[in-house]
């Protein structure tokens, strides 16, 4: 028997009650009809090695949104049957109501935010929690989960002042009132656009196993120059933890990290090759810490489209260095990503996640999805 | 001494009719498209598109996008928030067009992530949403890009019409030629010809209906038809407004998350 509703997410639940309320409350300013919006979609993960399964799903993703006077209501419910395991699962993508102000704009509710001008790599990019799980993902962004957030946005003539207070993620063991909090201050301008950031956000921590809060003050930069997209993102972490070894076993000791990213977009005709280089560096080296001083982690993309942009193949080349604990080794992994719109409904996907070296299984996923 | 007022100006309504009907004839190639290039098309445009993109097995695909366009003097700002279909919902893409030597900046909202994305502005060559326009088909490109050489005179439709040969400047163009078919009455564009870079004709661009709005005349249905790989893309122009109140605010990042 299919174990109904195995991870119900009884928080989304109250999310979405909550949501729904507020909407009646603003049922009088409603504008124009809702829009709505369907997508069924089919997942199979298969390891090379062994030929067999990994994972199976089907999933249901139903968008909602109603436009209000002043303001918006989004509701993105999935509902996942995990075919493998005979599980069903109910979450919340994303749910929120949005409210217009003259010069600001504020955000209730599940939500994904980004900050930094990187692709796939993170350096500022902290609020929402990330996928723990190793299948392998369509986008390397898919792998963010949406924060129960309240986001304000304040409007001056030259940027944007961006204030957000965050619960701690479902998936960690902290108290509701550990709350994440940050601030960014982001200019689109001529020729260049920037933001600065600061702020305290809990993230899984691959060294201690756990979430914990990342305290940190940063940056990015993106610039136009002709061809190129000349993209950089830099942060400096306060007090993160990390493994050391002593006599007694592991010993968690806390120590700063600067971490920096610089990345380059080249677009050549048909073709987008993107290059990605980040380094973190421990500013005071303990001794015997767990990993090295830098730790780096390169993405090289090439993307091509065909077909008047209907078959678009995108070749990854990822290199991420790791501390030196149990079954993590530095990795090199290829994934090569299609994706064939068979028309505007159906939209056809397949990709490698192939480990040139490391500890990971190489795996080969299909998906089909129908929007509707 | 009233018939003498009388045949004086007689004679100069002929004069002037001769001189204006000689100009016209001298006008070179440059200086028609200049007028093409110079017609008037308001300080500001809000619009809406349907794009429907039709393959060699009469399949059809079908893109909605609302625009708002406005020249600020220094800067020609755009914004375009797509309606459908489903999957690109909600994405918005923005330019600002200045009259310098500086490029263009353009940006692209991308919803699933929530994240705003500049992205080059370089390749004006690009096909826009798998139709068969380029951006510079579009309108963004300028009169100073090409070399512009009168060929001939013929008629369409009835209308009477220059036939200017356009000829890039630069060597690594899309196209090695245009020829364009100017409507004589209205320095509008009522046929274009794209040629390959060998020389072979790729595409025709047939203007279907024309209106005027507000004193400005519209092109509300066009068809782009690429004859080697036999695709064609209509592109049809609803609920045009020119010279409306548009906020500068309009064009910024706060509206291309928020949408329409």
């Amino acid at each position: 028997m299919m174990n109904f509703l195995k991870r119900e997410k009884s928080f989304s639940l109250t999310l979405i009650i909550t949501l729904a309320a507020a909407v009646l409350l603003f049922s009088s300013s409603i504008v124009g009809a809702a829009y709505i919006s369907h997508q069924i979609t089919g997942y199979s993960a298969y390891d090379l090695e062994k030929s067999s399964e990994l994972y199976s799903y089907l999933e249901y993703d139903l968008k909602f949104e109603q436009r209000l006077e002043n303001g918006q209501f989004v509701l993105n419910p999935k509902l996942q049957i995990n075919t493998l395991k005979e599980e069903l699962e109910l979450d919340l993508y994303e749910g929120y109501l949005d409210y217009y102000f003259t010069n600001a704009d504020l955000r209730l509710g599940r939500q994904i935010i980004s900050w930094g001008k990187a692709d796939g790599l993170t350096v500022t990019n902290l609020i929402n929690d990330q996928r723990q799980q190793k299948r392998p993902f369509v986008n390397p962004d898919d792998r963010f989960i949406g924060s129960d957030a309240l986001k304000l946005d304040y409007f001056t003539d030259n940027g944007t002042l961006e204030a957000v207070v965050s619960l701690p993620p479902t998936a960690s063991d902290l108290d509701t009132d550990q709350l994440g909090f940050g601030l960014r201050y982001s200019v689109l301008g001529m020729g260049s656009d920037y933001e600065i950031s600061a702020g305290s956000f809990p993230q899984f921590n691959i060294m201690t196993q756990s979430y914990e809060d990342q305290n940190f003050i940063g940056g990015s930069f993106s610039n136009d120059l002709g061809s190129f997209v000349l993209k950089g993102e830099g942060a400096y972490f306060f007090d993160r933890k990390y493994l050391r070894k002593s006599p007694t076993g592991p010993q968690i000791i806390e120590n700063d990290e600067l971490e920096m990213l610089l990345g380059v977009d080249y677009y050549l005709g048909d073709y987008l090759i993107a290059l990605q280089i980040k380094e973190g560096i421990l500013i005071d080296e303990a001794t015997n810490i767990m990993r090295d001083q830098s730790m780096a982690e390169y993405s090289l993309m090439a993307q091509r489209s065909f077909l008047r942009d209907n078959l678009t193949v995108e070749n990854w080349l990822i290199y991420r260095e790791m501390p030196e604990l149990p079954g993590m080794e530095n990795t090199l992994l290829w994934r090569p990503r299609l994706t064939y719109d068979y028309s505007d409904q159906i939209t056809i996907g397949a990709g490698l996640d192939y480990t040139i070296d490391g500890p990971e299984k190489s795996e080969f996923f299909i998906q089909l999805e129908n929007i509707f | 001494m009233r018939n003498k007022i009388i045949i004086t100006v007689f004679v100069l309504v002929a004069l002037m009719t001769v001189l204006g009907t000689v100009s016209a004839a001298d006008l070179s190639g440059e200086e028609i498209m200049e007028k093409v290039y110079n017609r008037k098309t308001g300080d500001s445009r809000t619009s809406n598109l349907e794009m429907i993109l039709i393959n060699r097995h009469s399949a059809e695909r079908i893109r909605e996008i609302k625009q708002f366009e406005k020249d600020f003097g220094e800067v020609e700002k755009k914004i375009m928030f797509f309606i459908s279909p489903a999957d690109v919902r909600n994405t918005s893409f923005m330019n600002w067009s200045y009259n310098s030597e500086q490029s263009d900046d353009q940006w692209i909202f991308l919803p699933a992530l929530n994240k705003m994305k500049r992205i080059s502005s370089e390749n004006k060559s690009d096909y826009f949403m798998g139709s068969d326009f380029t951006y510079d088909d579009l309108g963004d490109r300028t009169l100073a890009e090409d070399q512009h050489k009168l060929i001939g005179e013929e008629t369409i439709d009835g209308k009477e019409v220059y036939v200017v040969e356009n000829i890039p400047v630069a060597e690594a163009d899309l196209y090695s030629r245009t020829v364009t078919y100017v409507w004589q009455d209205n320095w509008i564009g009522l046929k274009k010809e794209f040629y390959d870079e060998e020389g072979e004709l790729l595409k025709v661009l047939t203007v279907n209906e024309i209106e005027e709005i507000e004193g400005i005349l519209t092109i509300l249905d066009n068809e782009m038809h690429n004859l080697q790989s036999d695709h064609r893309t209509i592109l049809k122009t609803s609920e045009v407004e020119y010279n409306t109140e548009i906020d500068e605010n309009l064009f910024s990042e706060r509206m291309m998350k928020r949408g329409i």
